[in-house]
């Protein structure tokens, strides 16, 4: 891998990059599902604005502990190809500039050529693309960010302050980098613009706030409160980190663009933002995902063979597409033995199906059969009475009755 | 709970047919084809129902369908009407078909009840009675094959005992259920052992290895970066020393270029500087030549022609200045003080010779006279401190054999194995006294049983009195009228009715009145001729025999009660007794073995030959340990006396040889030699004192000496000197030189030589223009010396056209050098200089190239180990994944160990539980049923809680295993343990009845009386249903079955609509 310093950003001499206003870019063939930009040949800045594409914690390499070995891989292989879809619609919008808020990929786990698709995807845009390294991605000597041998309109924000980039006259974007995988201070302690024009903050951190709605496990790296935006003198920040989407007045969060697990709900994906000379701005957001994962609840209640429980699962699936987490639950007749193994043949065609047992009740009359003096009923009474939380006690009561009932299928889940 | 009525609305080949059952003991007789088994299905049907619930039937729900369902007819429905315990008359309708149609409605009332037994979808009357319709077929139905598999199987009685506390018989014993649980955990579960196969192990092992390699993959992920950074490094390494190996050879280039410059710019500069030095030359030479010319033609127009100088009277000049100088520098004699040299020298011979040897004590014999005197007190505190010395140790000689310690252990051993007392006298008398209890208890208990078994006679007595009464009251009761006639009339009046209501629509309103009237006296004649209850005679009688059998009922339950309870009584003496005699054997075991090891002990210490005594033990142990003390503290003390003597000695031994070694003789008395030394090198100090002032005093003997040598010979220089001034003066005449006073002849000299002087002055100047000139024309004339004067101006106008020639050359060379050297960095350097630099650049440059090609081979081979190492990376989040994926599959097979242990627990702590609460009943109901059904052969009975296994005994107290006993006897105890069971099983519940499936196939005609008697007996209890195809059960039944409360029904056979 040859080094070449990225772009350096340091003093107060802010460089500038990329075409200059109202150059014509290089139309795009794949803008059919996005909108695209009227030509600005010939218009300044001044006068035609500046368009921005906002996006982060993409996660490249991340792993899916949650997937087995091939899905994960596939899922991998689609956060590499939302990257391309980031650019794609970069052109398709003629954005001035691709801002990337961190957490673009794994510093713990990338691969041998990840450096060289980043590298060559990023080459393929035609405007700046402006990177702040997060804190699964932060800048080190060994970090990608600092061996890729970038493309000239690649600028990566290497200090941990905030340094300027003078993206177009009287425009500027502030960035700046974590350089550890914690502990990485406010970027607006004490921060305050030192330049006329529209200036515009870019890295990776937590809004102090938005914290509790980004659910458990979810450090606050970078903290800020909204507030100390303006205070700085920015007009807006781009800002990565939070996994759920956020459109603030004084921030936004695009959210990860590829699901990285389930559950994640929100409108995410890139976001593209267009500023008038005044600061003030429209944004507007867009899906690059290349994958929907779906979580689904299956009621096999009633069934009383194991064929039908299939028949049921295999209805419930037969419209879905994308990777699917099935959890199958209900009560069943007690003879019937459900077995993940065998429902993994009911839906060929979703290569990213994960099934697991849900609350699966078996239909005993436990009522009446803890009314029965034999020890069947002084066992279903004592394992009721006991302490054992439900899904256990369920599980204890389903192995003891089929125990008792001769069956050889004495694994409950 | 009893059945009344079973009606098989339509139901296998039945359609409306009903079967009455009465509330005692029912006997429903019938040969193959007669619908037995229909029937049996039928009661079982209408009472349980079936499972109403979506999706297929189960494969005993088809099968039950496909015997009992009308082949010919669209519903598939039976009802039946009940009576509850609580009085309560219930119809349950099951409409087995549909499953829609099925309710339980209260009779009296006409209320659905349906809610109170619903089951698995539809009424269940064995909700009744504690049970539903799976455990009711179980629990309530005695089959023939269940029957005869505890007949013809060993612990056939006790697995059923086990099923039947498990799960009311339906399915496996809990015993089996553990089994199944632990052969589960064997086969699909296995050990953590690491040599087992089985998936728990494997899925311990997977994830270890998933762990290694994620761990591996990560470390390499590490290095990965390391090798990143490292190529990195190199590379920027490389790349910076291929820029100074570059900067390096610029640099060699340009001083060689500046050295070059630089040579030719200094060559130019001494061109230059030559050319600088010729037209300075001849500028001078010119200055010269005219200035020679101007001064010679001054002279010559100012010195006057023939004029000469006066040689004499210079010389005498010359002569009075140098005396007069030399008599100026002539100093004046010293005046010399102090001691002459003379009395120095007398000083100086006074003076003595340095001493020889130790002018002080020497440090290496102090410091052994210091060592020695230190050794010397450490002798003398040890020798202060010496203790006594031991004694002999004899007397305690084999303690110390033995060990002091060993001797004391087997003191305390002694004495904790003191004889024990024998209180075996107390525990035999509470043995006995225990065994007395237990006899009590024992005739106790017979008593009881005499009295319970008598308390039956009476009862059975009482009970056949009453039957015979009040079937004889039945025979000889009046039958009431024949309901034919009433019908009669009544078919009468409605036809009467309808045939009057006609004629009058008709019009014949006489005869249509005339039927009517002979409608309403038909009417009349059926009310009064309506069926009328039969009239039974000897109600007193029955009222008395009735009462006396329930006195005798209550006191066989009394006296029953009194056996049961002194039973129990004699149970608890036996085990007291029991107990009492273990303890008794324990004890004497325990004295035994305490008086073996005591006398073992003993034996032992004889032969270490120590007393027997433990008192006289511990003193010889104690005695010895003293000794053993002060042995060690004379020991010690003589150890350390040794050693300060021994160090004493040395330490005196060195100061010996301090001594000797300064010189001094062999000493006898330490002390005294020392002195002798100290004061030797005291007086050798002040000698040394002494002597060391000659060389002070021989310089300044010298000095002196010099001194007044200066004096004698400045006064013989200045009476020379004055001489030659005096003799001067008078070849002068200037004054009386041979009185005059030296300064005033010096005076006078001095007057004459400064007059002297100004006249030789003026005269030396004109003479001295004359030699100027002379030296001017250096034989030449003025004219000559003016034409070469215009020579030399031609010669230096000529060199001053080189001049300018070279300097201009020289700067152009020297600015070009400076422009080089500046380029070079050595800006106005010389050409050492640069050349130095040159060589200095051309050896750095080497050495950096070599170093650029180094680095460039390191950069290569660190980017070919980091490109080596991606091609081999393992990929981290694979690693984690995998990892992942065995941990959650270990986490599955450790949930389900722990739910199968758990569940282990609890049922085996729910068959514990169970087995304990049913075992007493059964043994109860044994025991009180046993002595009856026998005949006395079988008295007692005692079933395991553990296993529920079954034994009884007869009057000789051998218990034997009940389904080792005759046929017979084990059928009985097994429908008694039915009859318990179910009594248990339904216990808070209504009485349930017990319905048996040709129970008597296989007996011959005494066990089959004997089993239907004890049916008979039970049903004084609950309900029981026998369905049989034997004649001689019908035979039974015809004469036992004389109560109202008891049935016999034959059925016929089935004729197929």
């Amino acid at each position: 891998m040859r080094r070449c310093s990225p772009r350096q950003l340091g003093g107060d001499a802010a460089p500038s990059l990329g075409a200059a206003p109202g150059e014509a870019r290089r139309a795009s063939g794949v803008g059919a599902a996005w909108k695209t930009r009227p030509s600005l040949e010939g218009l300044t800045y001044k006068e035609h604005g500046l368009r921005l594409l906002l996006f982060s914690d993409l996660h490249i390499d991340a792993p899916f502990r949650w997937a087995p070995v091939e899905l994960a891989r596939e899922r991998r292989r689609a956060l590499r190809e939302v990257l391309k879809r980031v650019i794609e619609l970069a052109e398709a919008e003629r954005v001035d500039a691709i801002c990337g808020a961190g957490d673009l990929f794994e510093h713990e786990y990338f691969a041998a050529d990840t450096g060289e698709f980043l590298r060559s995807t990023f080459a393929e845009a035609n405007c700046p693309v402006l990177l702040v390294p997060g804190n699964h991605d932060w800048y080190s000597g060994s970090s990608l960010y600092a061996q890729v041998d970038w493309s000239d309109n690649v600028t990566v924000f290497t200090e941990d302050r905030l340094r300027p980039f003078e993206l177009e006259d009287g425009f500027t974007v502030w960035g700046g980098a974590h350089r550890a995988p914690a502990n990485t201070d406010n970027f607006l302690k004490d921060f305050r613009v030192a330049r006329a024009g529209v200036n515009v903050g870019l890295f990776h951190g937590s809004e102090r706030s938005g914290l509790g709605f980004q659910g458990e496990g979810k450090a606050p790296h970078a903290p800020f409160a909204a507030t100390d935006v303006p205070a700085a003198g920015l007009v807006h920040a781009l800002v990565g980190h939070f996994h759920s989407p956020v459109d603030g007045p004084w921030h936004t969060y695009p959210g990860n663009p590829e699901p990285l697990t389930f559950g994640e709900s929100g409108e995410r994906g890139a976001v593209i933002f267009d500023f008038d000379d005044g600061g003030r701005f429209t944004r507007d957001r867009r899906r690059v995902g290349v994958t929907a994962i779906t979580e689904i609840s299956i009621d096999v209640t009633g069934a009383k063979t194991a064929d039908e429980v299939a028949s049921i699962v295999q209805e419930a699936l037969a419209g879905a597409e994308g990777v699917i987490r099935a959890t199958v639950s209900g009560e069943v007749s007690p003879d019937v033995n459900v077995r993940l193994s065998d429902l993994k043949s009911v839906a060929p065609h979703l290569p990213g199906l994960l099934l697991r047992l849900g609350e699966l009740r078996a239909a005993y009359d436990l009522e009446s059969i803890a009314d029965e003096k034999t020890v069947r009923g002084q066992f279903v009474r004592d394992v009721l009475a006991s302490s054992l939380d439900e899904e256990f006690c369920r599980r204890v009561l389903t192995t003891g009755l089929r125990a008792l009932d001769q069956r050889q299928d004495l694994e409950v889940m | 709970m009893f059945i009344e009525l079973v009606t098989a609305v339509s139901f296998g080949p039945f359609a409306g047919s009903k079967l009455e059952l009465a509330p005692g003991m029912n006997v429903i007789v019938g040969r193959n084809e007669s619908g037995k088994s229909t029937w049996h299905a039928a009661l079982y049907a209408a009472l349980a129902g079936r499972r109403r619930a979506r999706g297929r039937p189960s494969p005993e729900d088809a099968d039950f369908r496909a015997h009992h369902r009308p082949w010919n007819r669209d519903s598939w429905v039976v009802s039946a009407v009940v009576r509850l315990d609580d009085g309560r008359r219930v119809e349950i309708r099951q409409d087995l078909d549909g499953k829609v149609d099925c309710r339980a409605t209260d009779l009296a009332i006409g209320r659905d009840v349906s809610n109170e037994i619903m089951f698995d979808g539809s009424p269940d009357a064995s909700r009744w009675v504690g049970l539903n319709r799976r455990t009711f077929a179980s629990t309530a139905c005695v089959s023939q094959a269940a029957l005869l598999s505890v007949l013809e199987h060993a612990d056939g009685l006790q697995e059923h005992l086990q099923r039947a506390a498990a799960t009311a018989g339906t399915d496996a014993t809990a015993g089996a259920a553990l089994d199944a649980i632990k052969d589960y955990v064997r086969d699909y579960i296995g050990s953590e052992y690491t040599n087992s196969t089985k998936p728990l192990r494997r899925a311990i092992d997977t994830l270890a290895a998933a762990e290694r390699k994620r761990d591996t993959a990560r470390r390499e992920h590490a290095e990965y970066l390391a090798l990143l950074e490292e190529a990195d490094e190199a590379q920027t390494l490389a790349r910076r020393l291929e820029s100074e190996a570059n900067e390096g050879h610029w640099r060699v280039e340009a001083l060689s270029l500046a050295l070059s410059s630089r040579q030719t710019a200094d060559r130019d500069a001494a061109s230059a500087r030559s050319a600088r030095e010729e037209h300075a030359r001849r500028e001078t030479a010119l200055a010269e030549l005219s200035a020679r010319y101007q001064r010679a033609a001054e002279l010559t127009a100012a010195l006057p022609e023939g004029d000469a100088g006066h040689g004499t009277l210079d010389e005498q000049v010359v002569r009075v200045a140098g005396l007069l100088a030399d008599w100026r520098n002539s100093p004046s004699p010293a005046i010399l003080e102090g001691p002459s040299a003379e009395t120095i020298h007398v000083e100086l011979s006074a003076l003595p010779e340095p001493p020889v040897g130790d002018a002080e004590v020497h440090p290496t014999v102090a410091e052994a006279r210091l060592a020695w005197r230190g050794a010397t007190g450490v002798r003398i505190s040890v020798e202060g401190g010496r203790p006594n010395p031991p004694a002999t140790g004899d007397p305690f000689r084999p303690v110390l054999a033995a060990g002091v310690g060993r001797a004391r252990s087997f003191a305390a051993t002694l004495e904790a194995m003191a004889p024990p007392t024998d209180d075996s006298a107390n525990l035999v008398a509470a043995v006995a006294e225990a065994e007395g209890a237990h006899v009590q208890a024992a005739r106790a208990h017979e008593q009881a049983r005499a009295d319970a078994e008598e308390a039956r006679r009476a009862h059975r007595t009482a009970v056949e009195a009453r039957d015979a009464l009040h079937a004889r009251a039945v025979r000889e009761a009046k039958p009431p009228r024949g309901p034919l006639a009433v019908g009669l009339l009544i078919a009468l009046a409605a036809v009467l009715t309808i045939i009057g209501v006609v004629m009058l629509v008709a019009g014949a309103a006489l005869l249509g009145g005339l039927a009517l009237a002979f409608a309403v006296a038909a009417g009349a004649g059926a009310i009064v001729l309506r069926p009328r209850a039969a009239h039974v005679p000897y109600g007193d009688e029955r009222a008395a025999a009735d009462g006396a059998a329930a006195a005798t009922a209550r006191r066989l339950q009394a006296t029953e009660d009194a056996s049961h309870e002194a039973a129990d009584a004699m149970g608890d003496t036996q085990r007291r007794y029991m107990l009492r005699k273990t303890q008794l054997d324990q004890e004497h075991i325990e004295r035994e073995r305490l008086i073996s090891q005591r006398r073992t002990l003993l034996e032992q210490m004889e032969r270490a030959g120590l007393p027997a005594s433990v008192q006289a033990l511990r003193d010889l142990a104690e005695a010895a340990e003293r000794w053993q003390s002060q042995d060690a503290e004379w020991t010690q003390w003589k150890e350390r006396m040794e050693t300060a003597e021994s160090n004493e000695g040395t330490a005196a031994q060195a100061v010996v040889n301090a001594l000797m070694a300064r010189g001094e003789p062999r000493p006898d008395d330490l002390d005294g030699a020392f002195s002798s030394y100290e004061a030797r090198c005291h007086a050798r100090a002040k000698q040394a004192a002494d002597a060391s002032r000659r060389a002070a005093v021989e310089t300044a003997y010298e000095r002196r000496l010099m001194d007044e040598r200066d004096v004698v010979i400045a006064e013989e220089k200045r009476a020379l000197t004055e001489g030659m001034l005096r003799s001067i003066a008078k070849d002068l005449g200037v004054s009386d030189s041979s009185s005059a006073a030296p300064a005033a002849l010096v005076n006078e000299l001095t007057a004459w030589l400064e007059a002297a002087q100004a006249a030789a002055e003026a005269e030396g100047q004109r003479q001295q223009q004359r030699g100027e000139l002379a030296t001017l024309l250096a034989g030449q004339t003025l004219d000559s010396l003016k034409a070469a004067l215009s020579d030399a101006e031609a010669e230096r106008a000529g060199a001053a056209a080189a001049l300018e020639r070279a300097t201009r050359g020289a700067e152009a060379s020297s600015a070009e050098a400076d422009r080089a050297a500046a380029i070079a960095g050595l800006e106005h350097a010389s050409a050492a200089v640069i050349d130095a630099a040159h060589e200095q650049s051309g050896i750095y440059w080497k050495a950096a190239q070599a170093a650029h090609l180094r680095a460039l081979g390191a950069a290569k081979t660190a980017e070919g180990t980091r490109a080596e190492r991606a091609r081999s990376l393992t990929p981290v989040p694979d690693a984690i994944e995998t990892v992942a994926a065995a941990q959650s599959e270990l986490d599955r097979i450790r949930s389900t160990v722990a739910v199968l242990d758990t569940t282990t627990g609890f049922l085996q702590r729910a068959q514990e539980r169970v087995h304990r609460d049913i075992a007493p009943q059964l043994a109860r109901t044994l025991g009180k049923w046993l002595p009856i059904v026998t005949e006395g052969r079988y008295t007692d009975a005692i079933v395991d809680p553990a296993t529920l296994r079954v034994q009884v005994a007869g009057s000789d107290r051998q218990f034997r295993q009940a389904d080792l006993l005759s046929y017979g006897t084990a059928e009985q105890v097994y429908l008694l343990l039915r009859a318990s069971l179910t009594k248990h099983l339904t216990a808070g519940h209504d009485t349930c009845p017990l319905i048996l499936d040709d129970p008597t196939v296989q007996a011959d005609s005494i066990r089959l009386a004997t089993i239907l008697d004890l049916l008979h007996e039970l049903s004084s209890e609950r309900q029981i249903v026998v369905f049989a195809q034997q004649d001689e059960v019908a035979r039974w039944a015809s004469a036992r079955l004389t109560s109202p409360r008891d049935r016999l029904t034959r059925l016929e056979q089935v004729v197929l609509a």
